[in-house]
């Protein structure tokens, strides 16, 4: 694995952006147990495999580059309270939301390709679900021109 | 081009270890600058990279904008994408002016070629998404290209790409 050292404001947002997946994988957990349409629950798992498999990614990118990821923190708070289905959705769209726009920044700020097709990878799927959701839960515009932005 | 050097003497043996110093630094240059000029003689700039991803959103802004026209059944899908991709053209294009110091690069193309009336509003659609794929991967080519603002606005126009694809899905 590569050593690359990353500049001081690329690490500090890919920490951010590793946050804010700490926070997805979280919130993902607890919305498991608001779901109550099968077809809901199974898009739920797939995306919480894909914010851990991001959280790792970023994780070892940090380490390799010899700075200390940061850790989760042992609960999160939703904007609001979580209490069925839609609210658990919504909870879900502002983890997307945070992801987003914590690997713009990554991508805003990267020098090292690795790194910058990590920031895109995970901006472009947190994108895409965060549409999913809001197509979901009726919201408009459904897809934001630029997300990440909005 | 190799420089000869007398065999060294003793006694100016320092004064010598001077010049040579010297002398192989002028070499050095000397080996250097005729690349040097060929660089800076072709020196004809690079079309801009957002130039294509510019043209791209708006040729795809058209496409949804006739199918909204032609296919009421995804009309408000179709307009969702045509405002996002007019979004996308002109958030590019003035960074494009902007880099270009105001001086006018635009290109005009042909009306797009992508248009053409399907029967189907499932045929319809597939060629929205068709559009969307493409014009993501157009985009997520070109991130490596840039580097700071510009790298995080294709970056972003392609993850756009990329949700707005759900619309239709």
């Amino acid at each position: 694995m590569s050593t690359t050292e990353l500049s001081e404001s690329s690490e500090q947002a890919a920490r951010k952006a590793l946050e804010a997946e700490h926070a997805a994988v979280w919130l993902y957990g607890l919305a498991t147990a608001f779901t109550e349409e099968p077809k809901v629950r199974s898009e739920v798992d797939e995306a919480a495999a894909t914010h851990r498999e991001h959280r790792d990614r970023a994780r070892r990118l940090l380490r390799a580059a010899g700075a200390a990821p940061p850790s989760a923190e042992p609960a999160y708070r939703p904007p609001k309270a979580v209490t069925d289905q839609n609210s658990a959705l919504r909870a879900l769209l502002a983890a997307e939301q945070d992801c987003s726009v914590g690997w713009l920044a990554v991508l805003e700020r990267s020098e090292s390709r690795q790194l910058s097709e990590l920031a895109l990878t995970c901006l472009t799927e947190a994108a895409t679900r965060a549409t999913r959701w809001r197509l979901r839960l009726g919201i408009e515009p459904s897809a934001p021109a630029f997300p990440g932005r909005e | 081009m190799t420089v000869d050097f007398p065999p060294r003497i003793g006694r100016d043996a320092p004064a010598g270890n001077v010049d040579r110093r010297t002398l192989l630094r002028l070499s050095a240059l000397a080996t250097l600058s005729p690349a040097l000029l060929s660089c800076s003689g072709s020196a004809e700039p690079d079309p801009d990279p957002l130039l294509e991803l510019a043209e791209t959103a708006r040729a795809d802004a058209e496409l949804a904008r006739a199918t909204a026209e032609s296919h009421p059944e995804i009309a408000g899908s179709a307009r969702v994408i045509a405002d996002a991709r007019e979004e996308h053209a002109g958030k590019l294009r003035r960074e494009i002016d902007r880099l270009a110091g105001g001086e006018s690069t635009r290109t005009s193309t042909a009306p797009s070629e992508r248009q053409g009336n399907a029967a189907g509003a499932e045929q319809a659609a597939e060629r929205l998404r068709t559009a969307l794929q493409e014009a993501q991967r157009q985009a997520a080519r070109t991130v490596p290209e840039l580097s700071g603002y510009r790298a995080g606005l294709a970056g972003c126009v392609s993850a756009g790409c990329a949700g707005l694809r759900e619309v239709v899905a």
